[in-house]
């Protein structure tokens, strides 16, 4: 398939071939040339409303065919176009000044644009030729991260065909609501970054306060996203440009998983725990069964592959009541795969004709993933766009235009569900247990045969967008823009589980017999003997996806979207100084969803499933939904010589969601700048200072991105598991959810104060905004109450938060004399988000929970834990004479334990964390914690913020100082850039085996970060304490939350490398092309973080996957593993 | 100027649609507080969801809590492998009761009362009444026995009422008379028969007469109050009169069929029961605990077992019973009362850790068959696909509580226990037929009771009258590993009874001949780990030679009894405390959340 669709590519190629115009007038010859004089070659200089066009050469000199009047345009990427008319001369010059610098520019902003040296409100524009063009990567989304000053983008897993997490300034707007930015394509929502092709982009502005986004009224409280795509060429001519890329994906960190070390831990836990018997799980774990481990290594280590099959005997033992194994599979080797392949192609038509602009695009994308047994583990997306603009009259033009986007995610679909899938099974057990291999021939139940059993699960998406609009000149300066789109997005998911068979290594084993029944002896190489030998097992086949539970499945949803934008403009110059610009409009939505999935048990063909082959029970579900938005908004732009700048807005907003009593809103927002480099006192810091604006706004936006049941005590319908004889499940009704009267909108407020400078004839430039969001009224669960109340204190608006960040953004352009261009841009940003009020505000501060989520005066995300001073070593104890501990009673609170005895005066016990009944007993290689509020003991206290115990804030789960920067670097024909991007701090307390040393040591299945450096008494250096199983908890023990122990998740990492080459124009013109690129592109190569080499990414989110909603039970880093992208590509235009 | 006027009317016209029923799109698809009680048939949804909570029978998946076996290993019949279970001996951190399912229910019965009068008809108004009331009187029984006083509410409390919410424990006695009020209206109302798998009239007597005889048990026992005591026995055997005279039920199955079937549908013998079903994936993994596969660490102690009568009606000291006093498995296996045979396995293995005497009342003996052909057991008695139905209240429960009930009440005044009583409750369960495959062993129907010739037990608690310490042995074998034995204690103020202390037969499990019943358990490793325990206590621990003299109830090595959790200052194993965080919020607040008798009020 992705052969075909290359040829058919180049063949198109082929025959779009066209020759050039000609023309029959004076020829016109000149330079053009960059604001510091360089010449630049591959201009586009082309004459307006005719086909002619031509390029620079290397000189930056051109000869084109023209007649006096008409005009000739000079376009060249990253550089302001610009016209000229031919006069009499035969000699044309010109210099272009460079994008990033010029404030004559327009941007796109809310329904509108504006002048970038006019913009009063916190706006950022992308350069989307740099940021996006040519990267391995499969959505806009991606791209963006790193390039906008307060646009966080999370990629948290490799999941192909994944969404990236986006959030415009701080992480949390509010509980209830998204807090996500509104992502618009030509003013129409979309709910995925991914359906939009970034070939098709034209420019993307990211709109961040109140003042800017409040246009767009109740859904975009979280900042705006703004993409516009490609309409057509400004001057008559085609071009057709074809574009590829091919990738080939590795894991981007090393996932390093204990082996015997980790089993080791489980051993050294067992013990400590003063467990009886053998020690481990499913496979147990012994003394001699790790002696075992080590002599199996030395023997067959170098001999026995990871894939070679397992044999009894050699490999493991069963004793009649427990299995032992000796051999370490390879987990990882068996389900990762290496140099995954992804190819992307983009083809485009792009012109003008007359007085009709048009684009068309088609784009491929096909991706894998990094799920090495899967039969198919991968994405897919076409992308189509066109769209068409035609003047039918002087003052009428009509538009209209098509996007589609069809996506395909293909992967194995988990036996077991994806609240535990095969990647959390690659880290869940000890090595011990067979993975990727076959005993005697027959697979085994493990995450490879699995997942290489599986069916393979569809998950499809496609999203038809089709628009129709005008514009109207009424006048001059009085201009009506009407825009109608309606799109329909349809999601399909269909999986099947087929009946599973295979030999179970978790249940007890069955003898090992031959043909004719009699029992097989083995050898200690597994060998079958003729005499002596032990009797061998084999583990059970066991059916465990029995005929009855396989079954298909399909679920089907569809939105429809109607979406109304209209609005009118006048311009009104009152004299040269003062302008106006009002702007009144409408923006109306409607939307409805419905779905429906079925499933139907018991598959007769298991090769081909289908409903009509499966005979068992059949199920269904539905669903339906609708809402609907109104709003009205007016703008006045006001600038007095470009000096002054007043920008005032209102928006007259309802929605659905809330009963007709409380659904109309107004919101008001203004925007002032101050462009202090036009005042006349400033004019003699020019040559130093080129630009300075001094900005401020303040909006007001209602959020409506929340429940529409909020203010309704719902009941939901649901089957349970109580049945009668015939196996009917029992429907019921819930209970009605307690709700608080009055409950309203929640507000968001934004204050923003920045300022735009550029330096040294704008080569440099700086950005700088500080702002503060709150978000009022905040929806959240009342004061806790009692638990007679039987239920969660109702919600309401009871909460305030309060957002306060800052944000700076540096460019730096700059051209050598020897032809070498360098153009920087940098970026840092930063917020915090404070409780200014929740539900506990009027309870005196000292009895105020400091675990609650929501505390008045808390900082959001911030993590409380005890402070750790060091691991306790032997001396700190005291021992009798036998060298056995002496203990001591210790009453706390009324408790009284019996303890290890510390040595020294006034020691300060650690009893709390103590079971009372000897077994949970402080003793050496245990984590000593700082008697924080020196009372002699390490306690919780009451968990109040009068009595906080020995806990303080040990880190914030969300990221700060975020940055990136991108270095570009040209010469001649060949270009250069790295961009990086990184998180200066950030923390959290991750959970499962990865992230929690002893989670569940038991199983013996952990990183080897903590299996290589736990203390012993042989190692009493080592960063973790002694070993213990937490029995599948995220704390406990001493194992809780504190200094040592939480994830520092700041990185760093190279985002992408990229090295490109220009075909030259002379060779370009014997070839007939416009334009030839070709480059090289490494995507997520170097990443620098602190994780000492636990295999987690430093962007991982417990439990964020596209798959499930709590992914792998939550646990950290289980998720498919960050991948990095080596890639190649071509780029050709004609 | 024409088309400036077109424009405008497209202008405007787009935005007209804005009419006040474009914004009116309420949740479509859910029922709210408004407007879903209109039908019987609503209120007959909103009743199923109590059905798996208060009738767990063997859970769901690998939920185990509520469920028999697993969920229950706390008392004087389990033996643990290692560290035993111990009692709270400390206030806690965090603890408290509850009250969701309550509000659940209090909203149920508002409801009924104040939106459905003119729907239902009396009839029907009543019995969902009941219903609800029954729910109600189940889970406030349930707080008190692991609370005491706890804060009663028989009606919705509002958000906005914080002396209400916050307000005082209410006495026990106060709430179980409730209780008893809610129960004593159900019984009256509540239908004969509702339908397939719904609560009707005999479930609720059959319940009624558990939290009856429990309630007049802790009356008379723990509260010493005979009055109350009284009121509640007959309430426990009025509720199991009604299921007795009901002639619905009968002892007719054979004791493990009870507990293996795949449908208890029409079964005489039960009243009530959770059906499982593959179909819908409606599964269980306690039968994959017990399928003589899976290995354990928990087992019988020698004190359950020694607890079993003979066949021929004695105590094992002195039955007529040929070598009754041989504890080999093989014997007592024979010499025992029927039950012994259908709960445990007939020979040592060491599949169970614990003890060698393997449990498998709740493992079919034609699975059995399958296991020691060699096989794994069929895959419906692994992981979490069992689908064996569990008897959640069966007709024997209600004879038993009616002769205990009966017999307490004879000691406070009541009518004595007649031969007829015995021979109508206990010796009707002794009847029940036998196996084929366990009367092929030899086993036995043991012999009737006679209320004149009660066995001379000597190790009889002499502070109980010998008929209601028969009545008690017959409880113990009849429901072992199923959820009662804790409670029962706990009711008989009895819980010295799992003093590790004062009975070594809590510490060992079942009489192993290690060289001539398990001699592969005679390896190396083991050395210093086996120990057994004569029936004169001496232990002898295996030193790697002296295999034939191991020969003795087991106990491993590592064996670690009960901590103390009697006679404690500040620690009170009958009831549960309340925890520190809850104590500090409500005076946080200004209110006082007394900490629970016995238990340090600091």
């Amino acid at each position: 398939m992705r052969k075909v669709i290359c040829l058919s590519m180049s063949l198109l190629v082929l025959l779009m071939w066209t020759s050039t115009a000609k023309a029959q007038t004076r020829t016109i010859t000149g330079h053009v040339l960059a604001s510091d004089g360089t010449p630049l070659s591959g201009v586009t200089v082309a004459v307006v409303n005719t086909s002619r066009a031509t390029v620079t050469d290397e000189a930056g000199a051109y000869s084109i065919q023209a007649i006096a009047g008409e005009t000739l345009q000079f376009t060249h990427v990253g550089f302001i176009t610009q016209s000229a008319v031919v006069r009499t001369s035969n000699q044309l010059s010109v210099t272009l000044a460079s994008e990033g610098t010029n404030l004559d520019e327009v941007v796109v902003v809310g329904y509108g644009t504006q002048r970038r040296g006019n913009l009063t409100g916190a706006v950022t524009n992308v350069n989307v030729e740099k940021t996006l063009g040519n990267r391995p990567i499969a959505d806009a989304g991606r791209g963006l991260q790193g390039a906008v000053p307060g646009l966080s983008v999370r990629i948290p897993s490799g999941e192909v065909g994944s969404d990236p997490l986006m959030r415009i300034r701080g992480f949390i707007g509010s509980i209830q609501g998204s807090s996500e930015p509104l992502i618009l394509v030509d003013n129409v929502e979309i709910p995925s970054i991914q359906l939009v092709n970034p070939n098709d982009i034209e420019s993307i502005t990211v709109l961040k306060d109140a003042a800017s986004s409040s246009s767009y009224g109740a859904k975009a409280a979280f900042g705006v996203i703004l993409i516009t795509t490609k309409k057509g060429a400004k001057t008559d001519g085609a071009t057709l440009t074809y574009s590829n890329n091919l990738s080939w994906q590795n894991l981007a960190k090393d996932l390093n998983v204990a082996g015997i070390d980790g089993l080791d831990y489980a051993w050294e836990s067992h013990k400590n725990m003063k467990g009886s018997g053998p020690g481990g799980g499913f496979w147990r774990v012994d003394s001699t069964s790790l002696v075992k481990m080590r002599e199996w290594q030395a023997k067959y280590g170098d001999k026995i592959g990871p894939f070679d099959p397992v044999v009894y005997g050699r490999d493991w033992y069963f004793d009649g009541t427990d299995k032992y194994g000796y051999r370490i599979f390879d987990p990882i080797a068996a389900m990762v795969n290496k140099n995954a392949f992804t190819q992307n192609h983009n083809l485009s038509l792009n012109g003008k004709s007359g007085r009709t602009q048009y684009n068309a695009s088609f784009g491929y994308l096909g991706q894998n993933g990094m799920m090495r047994p899967a039969n198919h583990d991968d994405f897919t997306r076409y992308t189509g766009s066109l769209s068409l603009s035609t003047k039918v009259t002087d003052y009428l033009t009509l538009r209209g235009g098509a996007m589609y986007s069809d996506r395909m995610k293909r992967y194995a679909n988990s036996i077991t569900g994806f609240g535990a899938d095969p990647w959390l099974y690659v880290y869940r057990w000890s090595r011990l247990f067979p993975t990727g291999v076959k005993e005697l021939g027959e697979e085994m139940r493990d995450p490879y045969w699995d997942t290489k059993k599986a069916h393979t699960a569809y998950l499809g998406s496609k999203y038809t967008n089709l628009n129709f609009g005008t514009t109207i000149d009424v006048l001059k300066n009085w201009q009506i823009l009407a825009d109608y789109t309606y799109d329909i997005r349809w999601e399909t998911s269909n999986t099947s589980l087929p009946s599973v068979t295979s030999r179970e290594p978790w249940y007890t084993p069955v003898a090992l017999k031959d043909e004719s029944g009699n029992r097989i002896y083995v050898d200690e190489d597994g060998n079958p003997t003729e005499s002596g030998g032990k009797p061998a097992y084999r583990f059970p086949l066991v059916n465990y996806i029995t005929k009855a539970q396989s079954n298909i499945y399909q679920s089907t949803w569809n939105g429809q979207r109607h979406t109304v934008n209209a609005y009118s403009t006048y311009n009104w110059n009152l004299n040269e100084n003062n302008n106006f610009k009002f702007t009144l409009g409408t923006n109306v939505v409607a939307y409805k969803t419905k779905s429906h999935w079925s499933r139907k048990t018991e598959l007769i063909n298991e090769e081909n499933p289908q409903f009509n082959f499966a005979t068992g029970t059949e199920t269904v579900g539905g669903d339906a939904y609708w809402e609907s938005q109104l709003g009205y908004f007016g703008r006045i732009n006001y600038s007095f010589a470009d000096k002054y700048l007043l920008e005032g807005n209102l928006r007259y907003d309802a929605t659905s969601k809330f009963p007709a009593a409380m659904r109309w809103r107004w919101y008001p927002s203004f925007s002032a700048g101050w462009v202090l480099s036009n005042e006349n006192f400033m004019t003699n810091l020019k040559p130093v200072l080129s630009f300075a604006k001094l900005r401020g706004s303040w909006g007001s936006i209602g959020d409506q991105s929340v429940s529409n049941s909020l203010y309704l005590s719902t009941m939901g319908i649901a089957k349970n598991s109580w049945l009668n004889s015939a196996g009917n499940q029992f429907f019921q009704l819930g209970t009605p959810n307690p709700i608080s009267a009055g409950i309203t909108w929640q507000d968001i407020v934004t204050l923003d104060l920045g300022m735009d400078l550029r330096f040294f004839k704008n080569t440099f430039g700086l950005v700088f905004d500080w702002f503060e969001r709150q978000t009022l009224n905040m929806i959240i669960a009342g004061n806790a109450l009692p638990a007679t109340f039987g239920a969660g204190a109702p919600q309401g608006n009871f909460g305030n938060l309060r957002t306060r960040g800052w944000e700076i953004a540096l460019d730096f352009n700059h051209r050598f004399q020897s032809g070498l261009g360098l153009n920087l841009t940098a970026n840092l940003s930063d917020a915090i988000t404070d409780i200014t009020k929740a539900a506990d505000w009027n309870i005196p501060y000292e009895n105020r929970i400091i675990d609650n989520t929501f505390v008045t005066g808390k900082r959001y995300g911030d993590i409380y834990g005890y402070v750790t001073d060091r691991l306790f070593q032997k001396n700190d104890f005291v021992y009798d004479d036998n060298g056995n501990f002496v203990q001591e009673t210790i009453v706390w609170q009324g408790t009284a334990k019996r303890t290890n005895k510390l040595a020294g005066n006034n020691p300060v016990y650690q009893t709390n964390f103590e079971d009372g009944n000897q077994v949970l007993l402080i003793s050496p290689g245990d984590v000593k914690f700082v008697d924080v509020n020196g009372d002699g003991y390490i306690t919780a206290g009451k968990g109040t913020y009068g009595d906080p115990g020995d806990r303080v804030v040990i880190g914030n789960v969300l990221p700060r100082y975020e940055y990136g920067f991108r270095i570009g670097l040209d010469y001649k024909n060949f270009d250069f850039a790295v961009m990086g991007q990184g998180i200066g701090k950030r923390a959290i307390w991750g959970a499962g085996s990865l992230a929690i040393p002893g989670f569940h040591a038991k199983d013996g299945g952990m990183p080897q970060t903590f299996a290589g450096d736990f203390w012993k008494e042989d190692r009493t250096d080592a960063f973790y304490p002694r070993a213990w199983n937490l029995n599948g908890g995220n704390s406990g023990f001493v194992m809780v939350p504190q200094t040592r122990y939480v994830l520092n998740m700041a990185y760093f990492r190279i985002k992408n490398i990229m090295l490109g080459y220009n075909l030259p124009q002379n060779i370009l013109n014997n070839v007939h092309l416009k334009k030839a690129r070709v480059y090289v592109s490494l995507e997520n190569y170097i990443t620098f973080d602190k994780l000492r080499g636990l295999p987690i990414d430093p962007e991982a989110i417990s439990g964020v996957s596209m798959l499930n909603s709590n992914y792998n039970l939550g646990r950290t880093g289980t998720d498919n593993p960050v991948f990095k992208i080596a890639s190649v590509g071509v780029n050709i235009s004609l | 100027m024409k088309y400036i006027k077109i424009t405008l009317i497209i202008f405007f016209a787009a935005t007209l649609v804005g009419c006040k029923k474009f914004l009116e799109r309420p949740p479509l698809t859910t029922m709210n507080d408004e407007t879903a009680w209109t039908t019987e048939d609503n209120l007959r949804l909103y009743a199923n969801k109590y059905y798996p909570s208060f009738f767990v029978g063997y859970g769901l998946g690998f939920d185990y809590a509520g469920a028999p076996l697993m969920d229950y290993q706390f008392n004087d019949d389990v033996f643990l492998m290692g560290t035993q279970g111990n009692f709270t001996r400390a206030v806690p951190n965090s603890s408290i009761w509850g009250m969701g399912t309550l509000r659940s229910i209090n909203i149920m019965l508002d409801r009924i009362d104040k939106k459905m009068k003119g729907t239902l008809t009396d009839e029907a108004f009543n019995h969902w009444t009941g219903i609800g009331r029954f729910f109600r009187a189940l889970e406030y029984s349930e707080l008190v026995t692991r609370f005491g006083d706890v804060p009663f509410y028989d009606y919705v409390p509002s958000d906005i009422e914080e002396a209400d919410l916050y307000k005082p424990r209410t006495p026990r006695n106060e709430v179980m008379d409730a209780v008893y009020e809610d129960l004593t209206f159900a019984l009256a109302n509540v239908r004969t028969s509702d339908g397939d798998q719904y609560v009707n009239k005999y479930v609720v007597a059959g319940f009624a007469s558990r939290v009856a005889l429990f309630e007049g048990s802790w009356q008379k026992y723990y509260y010493q109050n005979n009055e109350r005591a009284r009121k509640f026995f007959d309430l426990a055997v009025e509720a199991a009169n009604m299921v007795i005279n009901s002639g619905k039920y009968d002892i007719v199955t054979d004791f493990r069929n009870l507990f293996v079937s795949n449908n208890l549908a029409g079964n005489k013998d039960v009243v009530f029961y959770r059906h499982y079903d593959p179909a819908v994936n409606i599964l269980h993994a306690i039968a994959s605990n017990n399928n003589l596969s899976e290995s354990v660490a928990f087992g019988p102690t020698t004190d359950l077992i020694k607890s079993f009568i003979c066949a021929d009606g004695n105590a094992w000291q002195n039955s007529t019973e040929p070598n009754a006093t041989d504890f080999t498995l093989s014997n007592v296996v024979k010499t025992r009362d029927s039950r012994f045979e259908a709960t445990f396995y007939d020979k040592p293995i060491n599949k169970n850790r614990a003890s060698y005497w393997y449990i498998i009342k709740f493992f079919p003996r034609s699975a059995v068959a399958t296991v020691e052909a060699g096989n794994p057991p069929p895959v419906e008695y692994t992981s979490s696909k069992n689908q064996t139905n569990y008897p959640v209240f069966r007709y024997a429960e209600a004879l038993l509580n009616w002769v205990e009930a009966k017999a307490e009440l004879s000691t406070i005044g009541g009518a004595a226990v007649s031969q007829s009583d015995i021979d109508a409750s206990i010796n009707k369960i002794r009847n029940r037929p036998l196996a084929p495959e366990a009367a092929a062993k030899g086993v036995k129907k043991t012999a009737p009771m006679d209320i004149n010739g009660l066995p001379t037990d000597p190790t009889r608690d002499p502070g109980v009258p010998a008929l209601l310490w028969e009545i008690r042995r017959e409880r113990r074998m009849e429901f072992a590993f199923e959820y009662s034995r804790f409670e029962d204690l706990k009711r008989w103020s009895k819980l010295g009874y799992m003093n590790s202390e004062n009975n070594r037969d809590l510490l060992s499990g079942g009489w192993v001949n290690f060289s001539t019943e398990l001699p592969g358990e005679l390896i190396a490793s083991k050395v210093n780990q086996i120990s057994t325990v004569a029936q004169n206590g001496t232990i002898t621990v295996y030193n790697g030679s002296n295999g034939t003299s191991l020969k003795g109830f087991y106990r491993g090595t590592n064996t670690v009894g009960r901590l103390p959790f009697l006679n404690l200052a500040g620690v009170n194993p009958y009831l549960s405390p309340v925890g520190r965080v809850q104590m500090d919020d409500y005076a946080s607040k200004g209110y006082v959340l007394t900490q629970t008798e016995g238990w340090p009020q600091n």
